[in-house]
């Protein structure tokens, strides 16, 4: 919306210049200049924005039943979707500009880890965004047309509230007795409940930098409080106990910006 | 001379009548309650008409597409089963059994791929896989161009649904694909309920609470308005693979095994049911899932009771569901039978 408004800016102030008929041909050579240059001189900053997934220091590999956490359960992650919604970036010249509704993100499709080329006025500052749907966006059948697959695959019965899913983290752990069984992470609005988590995170601004992560450290979705598969069991969408400890734990050291 | 043959009947009948510039279809509006179906995309060069779908109705039921003229679409796609068979294995032309389960066709507008092991990516190219399949109606385009444009009725069918003077596959593949996009269900007992019309027993909404939690998760796969995920999985039917499903289309190891979730609507009408038929009721069907089914490398992480339970008692796997909930869940399934959807005379030539 706001790179849109930016661009409407320019239209009107080179449509007033032209309305000078001496100045067109004048202008016309320094448009030329400033397209050819575009490039180089722009006032304008792109960037891309990068979802990226860890466990620990490593970038997530999937499938291997090697990670720990604090419970002491070693486990695999094979299948990871998530929601980030109401992505604000905030710039140095005091602007800021609100992103799409929500980004899906989905570890199968290599698409919808990034999102290119946005337009930023000045330097980023600062990062805001909601993991999952706040309350009010987390409406059964809101997101029924959208691309992707998003509704079918995100969907929240409305048995247990409706709305969206926030995430969906699948994979195998091995129990007490060494035996391999599977897990489904998936948190959402359980029972009209917001378990949602709102973030505002300052980063270090640069002219030269052409990209934000936001990182997750998937393991630390299990760490501090201590969440225990073997406790919790292969399945938590009805556990408000559960959907509360990952709220707390997602709430702490699972996003950092850079 | 055959080949010849052909050629020479083409060009006979695709004389062109003139030019006319007053061609006009009329519309066809398909109707569903818009706010909890998605929109049903179409392609930009496929809109409905009623004389697109009028024609399609007729080619679906027609013989002519076979080689021997003896099996039309409806052959195997039997309105009472909700356009499916109830056989496990279809009977082609020559008496030849394919080795998958035909689809029953409902709401399939909202399909994103099609068949068992998504081949096809949309309805208008799904139609050139049985005419030419020689299991199936083992008949070549050609062949059915020339029959098609033999007939005076169809060349006026065409020529006012398509305006073309020659008949040719991507107009017949249209056509058809125009009338299955008409094939819509959302009167059942389960959408009656859900508009506040009829109230469900408590062995129904007991039903209905298994199938939409995780006390038997199946939602997560057949979950939407349509009972299905426009996805692929597997569903631990099997421990190794003869037909391996999505992997033939794309090659990856990973999807060794997994097969399209099809729509649970009218499931009542379309046993057998699985890619291979394999169940004949949905008895056993609520009983493989209640077994948590069988581990193999690619099982969905969703089957989660696969190797596990809800309780946590060691050794045993499966939902472990009472017989009343398996009961129950049939109750629920039963809801999603729609009788005016096999009798609409709508679908019937
Ligand atoms: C000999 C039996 C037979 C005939 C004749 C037949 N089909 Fe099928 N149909 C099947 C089988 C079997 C499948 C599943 C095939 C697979 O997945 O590999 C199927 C699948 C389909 C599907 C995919 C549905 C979905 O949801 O993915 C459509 C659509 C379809 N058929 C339409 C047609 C049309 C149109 C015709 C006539 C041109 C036709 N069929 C003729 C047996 C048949
Ligand atoms: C992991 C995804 C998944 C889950 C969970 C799941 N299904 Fe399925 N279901 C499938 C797939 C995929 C098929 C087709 C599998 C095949 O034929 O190989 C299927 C097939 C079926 C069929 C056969 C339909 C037909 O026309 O052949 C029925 C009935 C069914 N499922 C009911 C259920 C019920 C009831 C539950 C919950 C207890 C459930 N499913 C849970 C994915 C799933």
């Amino acid at each position: 919306m706001a790179s849109n408004k930016i661009l409407l800016k320019n239209k009107l102030f080179l449509s007033n210049i032209f309305n000078h008929k001496s100045m067109r041909a004048f202008v016309l050579i320094i448009f030329s200049f400033i397209f050819f240059n575009s490039c180089e001189t722009d006032d304008e900053i792109q960037i891309d924005i990068c979802f990226r997934q860890f466990v620990g220091e490593n970038q997530l590999e999937l499938n291997n039943i090697t990670y720990e956490n604090e419970a002491g359960n070693l486990y695999s992650v094979e299948r990871f979707l998530y929601v980030i919604s109401d992505l604000t970036l905030y710039f140095e010249n005091g602007d800021f500009m609100v992103l799409d509704n929500y980004y899906f993100i989905n570890l199968d499709d290599e698409n919808s880890l990034k999102v290119k080329n946005i337009d930023i006025p000045s330097p980023c500052v600062s990062v805001s965004f909601t993991y999952g749907f706040p309350q009010n966006k987390n409406i059964t059948n809101l997101y029924l047309n959208d691309e992707n697959n998003f509704h079918n695959l995100m969907l929240w019965p409305t048995t247990l509230g409706g709305g969206y899913h926030y995430m969906k983290l699948e994979g195998k752990y091995l129990d007490n007795y060494g035996e391999q069984k599977f897990y489904n992470t998936h948190t959402g609005g359980l029972n009209g409940n917001d378990y949602s988590v709102s973030y505002f995170f300052d980063i270090e601004a640069s002219e030269e930098k052409s990209y934000i992560y936001i990182d997750m450290n998937i393991n630390n979705i299990y760490n501090d409080p201590v969440y225990d598969f073997n406790y919790y069991g292969s399945a938590i969408m009805s556990s408000e106990e559960a959907q509360s400890i990952i709220q707390v734990n997602v709430l702490e050291d699972v996003f950092s910006v850079s | 001379m055959k080949k010849f043959l052909i050629f020479f009947l083409l060009i006979v009948s695709c004389d062109p009548d003139g030019d006319d510039n007053d061609f006009e279809t009329t519309p066809y509006s398909l109707i569903y309650p818009s706010d909890i179906f998605p929109i049903m995309l179409m392609p930009e060069d496929n809109f409905l008409t009623q004389e697109g779908v009028f024609l399609g109705k007729k080619l679906f039921f027609d013989p002519i597409l076979s080689s021997d003229n003896s099996i039309s679409c409806a052959s195997c796609h039997i309105q009472e089963h909700s356009f499916s068979d109830p056989n496990q294995f279809s009977v082609g032309v020559n008496g030849d059994l394919g080795f998958r389960n035909a689809f029953s066709l409902v709401n399939i507008g909202w399909n994103s791929s099609f068949n068992w092991d998504g081949s096809a990516s949309s309805l208008e190219n799904q139609v050139f896989e049985p005419v030419s399949n020689p299991i199936e109606m083992a008949n070549n385009w050609q062949q059915v161009e020339a029959d098609l444009n033999a007939s005076s009725e169809y060349r006026d069918l065409f020529k006012q649904a398509f305006n073309i003077d020659c008949i040719d596959s991507t107009h017949v593949a249209k056509a058809i694909a125009q009338f299955e996009r008409t094939l819509i269900s959302y009167n059942s007992r389960y959408d009656k309920w859900s508009r506040g019309e009829v109230m469900f027993t408590n062995e129904e909404l007991d039903g209905l609470n298994i199938f939409t939690t995780e006390r038997g998760d199946c939602f997560h796969c057949h979950g939407n308005i349509n009972f299905m995920d426009n996805s692929f999985h597997n569903n631990a039917l099997d421990e190794t693979f003869s037909d391996l499903g999505l992997y033939e289309v794309t090659g990856n190891d990973l999807d060794k095994g997994l097969f399209k979730t099809p729509t649970l609507r009218n499931v009542e009408f379309s046993a057998p049911y699985m890619h291979d038929g394999r169940f004949n009721t949905l008895d056993e069907v609520i009983d493989h899932y209640n077994s948590g089914g069988v581990y193999s490398s690619t099982v969905d992480p969703l089957m989660k009771y696969v190797n596990s339970n809800p309780y946590g008692i060691p050794g045993q796997t499966g939902l472990l569901l009472t017989q009343q909930e398996k009961n129950n869940l049939k109750a629920f399934l039963l809801t999603l039978s729609d009788e005016e959807f096999i009798q609409n005379t709508d679908f019937q030539p």
